[in-house]
């Protein structure tokens, strides 16, 4: 199967490009780094694999996402590379080309985003462009779906002619002398037919590629190369390098591209000049910020009743199927453990899609970026740069993809303080956490202020721990902010929707894998072992009295009730849930916390919506929900509002779930620092938590 | 590049950059190469630029590695 790359600058449109090309649905967004990851698929009607490699600006990475895509090319030697150029931006773009005709490879040049150029004035005339650099030019419309099929058949074409040539061309004779020198030794060496492309990493100083060669006579040669260059021409070879480059690409733009001079300020200048106003930017900013959290919480209750009716109704006609009042265990895992466990998770999944759905427009807008931008100033003072602030916020969605998107970062120490304290910006699936207490403890008029108040706790911790790491472990300096500020574009319905769903997905499949197994074994978990024999003929015998009794059968059905309860928490704290709490409570008890807590924590490390759940079964209350009446007066009878807080503080700082765990390591390439964020969250959960729960205690709370 | 160089408006010519080499290539593949154009748009940190028609943001630290003409 015949793999093509599709490379480009940050925001060319190359995800536009490969769902056109792919007729898949990834997501497009509109700030550099939505494609962390590389993506494949495979371009209709053909069998061509084609990847979509996060956006780069050179083939010398900066960032960890330039390494991926520069190692991929590198590495796997696709067959081809379709390169996406934003039209509008072309003199800058062709700077990628060049550098991807120098890497050998043969290249496709696909001139997106062509309705831009126009609305600037500018007409290229693409087949000049194609004569003048050697390639095969295809303009396209990508969100219009415009020159897909063009590009496809101009991708055949290039492949059946596919021979790999280093193209150097537009360097000086000088350079390319030394080209030709380091090029004959290294094809001694190296048989990819890589090396004139080697040959001039080694001259730019590549410090991954001078690792790679392993013969210090070739690299003692490149040094003496340099130095005569840099010599000759008075200048550091890599400004050398780079004006070369850009001087032939100015003499192209030149001939290939004609312009009516505009004097219409573009919209994006204009929107610019208010939401990064000195003074007004920060408050804009907050306003969003508001915005997206009151379309999370307000228009997604309503949502939520609809989920948890759906659920009750469901349990309820899964119930009937069974004689009233049986002990089937079946039916008590159907209906308690599995619908009543995913069921209490899933009630939450409008508040996340509705999270989504707010991220995707302002990632898709462009005014992510501005974010960024504005927040680079607050961010430098604890020591980050201001791209740390896109994690962080994708981070009060699921911290999964906020790990994930710390890739953006182009400095190791950046990236792993962003990672280490991405989880204390409060994720959606503590949501449940805090919407079952608060109402449980405090009155209605502390509702928001209460919900507020935890997630201020998270960002002020996030900014310590992140301030502490910067001067202690992670000392060294920040690196200087520099991006790019894409124009606005008014986000689609479909890209906006496709955005919301792709990350809703994640969170249903978690519920529908993870959560639901979970459920099966903590629902075993607090089943079995079961009482003995004996203990259950004993709660027979006495609602046998009960029921023989002369008491009024509204007294009767209250007895019987209480009885139940009792039985079942016997049955709980007799399980091996129970005995597991009971085991750590020891620990616990400086928090304020019983055995019945402890379990639920312990369930919650899988995931922390699974805490809910769990409490519900430890109470014996079945289907329980951050909804649940029952379990709310059943946790107020227990606690008190002390506790209740110490409960949130406790979630919202301690260990991240499982998921956040893997992909920490998977990003830092490191157990250790998976280990780091697992032990040392946690033990600062239990320091601050053993904290406020002693200080309110003595101060009468 | 002078603080007082960075006032909005003000339009300079990129003699050279004096920082890294990481650093150097990086901001070379983003456009800034010896000899460019580009014009001040906001001169508040991090400092917009604009460049061949495109914006880009700069933080005052790396501005200051920037000799212009």
């Amino acid at each position: 199967m015949k793999m093509i790359a599709l490379a480009g600058n940050p925001n060319a449109g190359k995800t536009t490009v490969f769902n056109g090309l792919t007729g898949t649905r990834q997501h497009v967004g509109n700030y550099p780094g939505v494609t962390v990851e590389i993506k494949k698929g495979v371009i209709k009607k053909t069998d061509f694999a084609l990847v979509d490699l996060p956006g780069i600006y050179s083939l010398t990475p900066y960032s960890e996402e330039e390494r991926v895509a520069r190692n991929m090319l590198w590495k796997e030697n696709p067959d081809l590379i379709v390169n996406v150029v934003d039209s509008s931006n072309l003199e800058r773009n062709l700077y990628l080309t060049l550098q991807l005709m120098e890497f050998g490879i043969p290249v496709v040049l696909n001139l997106n985003m062509q309705d831009l150029a126009l609305a600037k004035g500018w007409k290229i005339d693409t087949k000049k462009l194609s004569q003048t650099m050697g390639l095969p030019v295809v303009e396209t419309v990508g969100h219009k779906n415009k020159g897909f099929d063009e590009l496809i058949k101009s991708v055949k074409v290039a492949l059946g002619a596919s021979q790999r040539v280093s193209q150097t061309a537009h360097f000086s004779d000088s350079v390319n002398r030394a080209l030709d020198i380091l090029e004959k030794k290294l094809s001694k060496e190296n048989a990819s037919g890589a090396s004139r492309w080697l040959a001039l990493k080694l001259l730019e100083g590549d410090p991954d590629i001078e690792q790679e060669i392993a013969n210090a006579e070739i690299k003692q040669t490149a040094r003496e190369l340099v130095n005569d260059l840099e010599r000759e021409h008075n200048k550091e070879i890599e400004t050398l390098l780079a004006e070369q480059r850009y001087k032939y690409i100015e003499g192209v733009f030149l001939q290939c591209v004609s312009s009516k001079l505009s004097f219409k300020k573009p919209l994006s200048s204009k929107i610019d000049a208010i939401v990064l106003n000195k003074y007004a930017g920060i408050p804009i900013f907050l306003i969003m910020m508001y915005l997206v959290f009151q379309l999370t919480f307000t228009v997604g209750e309503p949502m939520m009743g609809w989920v948890e009716s759906a659920f009750a109704w469901l349990g309820d006609l899964i119930a009937s199927f069974w004689p009233e009042g049986s002990e089937s265990l079946l039916k008590s895992l159907l209906v308690d453990g599995i619908i009543g466990g995913v069921g209490g998770v899933l009630v939450f999944l409008p508040n996340i899609l509705l999270l989504f759905l707010a991220i995707s427009i302002l990632e898709d807008s462009g005014y992510m970026a501005r974010a960024a931008f504005i927040m680079d100033r607050l961010m430098n003072k604890i020591g980050l740069h201001g791209k740390s602030f896109i994690p962080m916020l994708i981070g009060f969605g699921c911290s999964v993809p906020a790990i994930m998107a710390t890739r953006t970062l182009d400095n190791r120490r950046d990236r792993l303080v962003t990672m280490l304290v991405v989880p204390l910006m409060s994720c959606g699936a503590r949501l449940p956490i805090y919407t079952l207490i608060i109402p449980a403890f405090f009155p209605s008029k502390w509702h928001a202020p209460m919900l507020w108040l935890i997630y201020i706790i998270g960002i002020l911790l996030a900014i310590i721990s992140a301030k502490l790491m910067r001067v202690t472990i992670f000392k060294g300096e920040t690196v200087p902010f520099m991006m790019e500020l894409p124009p606005y574009h008014f986000p689609s319905l479909k890209g906006t929707l496709i955005h919301m769903w792709d990350r809703g997905k994640l969170y249903l499949q978690k519920a529908g894998t993870l959560i639901l197994g979970l459920s099966i074994l903590l629902w075993a978990l607090s089943t079995f072992p079961m009482l003995s024999k004996e203990r259950i003929e004993e709660y027979d015998a006495q609602r046998e009295t009960i029921v023989q009794s002369e008491l009024a059968d509204s007294l009767q059905a209250i007895q019987l009730s209480a009885l139940d309860n009792l039985q079942a928490e016997e049955s709980v704290e007799y399980s091996a849930a129970g005995r597991l709490g009971k085991f750590i409570e020891p620990v616990i008890v400086p928090m304020g916390f019983d055995w019945r807590i402890g379990t639920s924590l312990v369930g919650a490390f899988a995931a922390k919506e699974v805490f809910v759940s769990t409490l519900g079964v430890v109470y014996s209350v079945g289907d329980a929900d951050e909804e649940s009446e029952s379990l709310r007066s059943k946790l107020k009878k227990n606690y008190d509002p002390l506790i209740a807080f110490c409960i949130m503080l406790f979630s919202l700082i301690s260990a991240p779930c499982m998921a956040t765990i893997a992909v920490t390591k998977r990003e830092s390439n490191s157990w250790k620092w998976a280990m780091f964020q697992l032990i040392g969250l946690t033990l600062l959960a239990y320091f601050i938590t053993v904290a406020v729960y002693q200080i309110g205690r003595l101060a009468g709370l | 590049m002078h603080k007082n160089c960075l006032r909005k408006g003000k339009k300079h010519r990129l003699a050279s950059i004096e920082a890294s080499d990481s650093i150097v290539r990086h901001l070379n593949g983003m456009g800034f190469v010896n000899g460019v154009e580009f014009e001040i748009i906001s001169d508040y940190n991090p400092y917009i630029i604009e460049l061949k028609g495109s914006r880009l943001a700069l933080s005052a630290e790396l501005l200051q590695c920037f000799r212009v003409s």
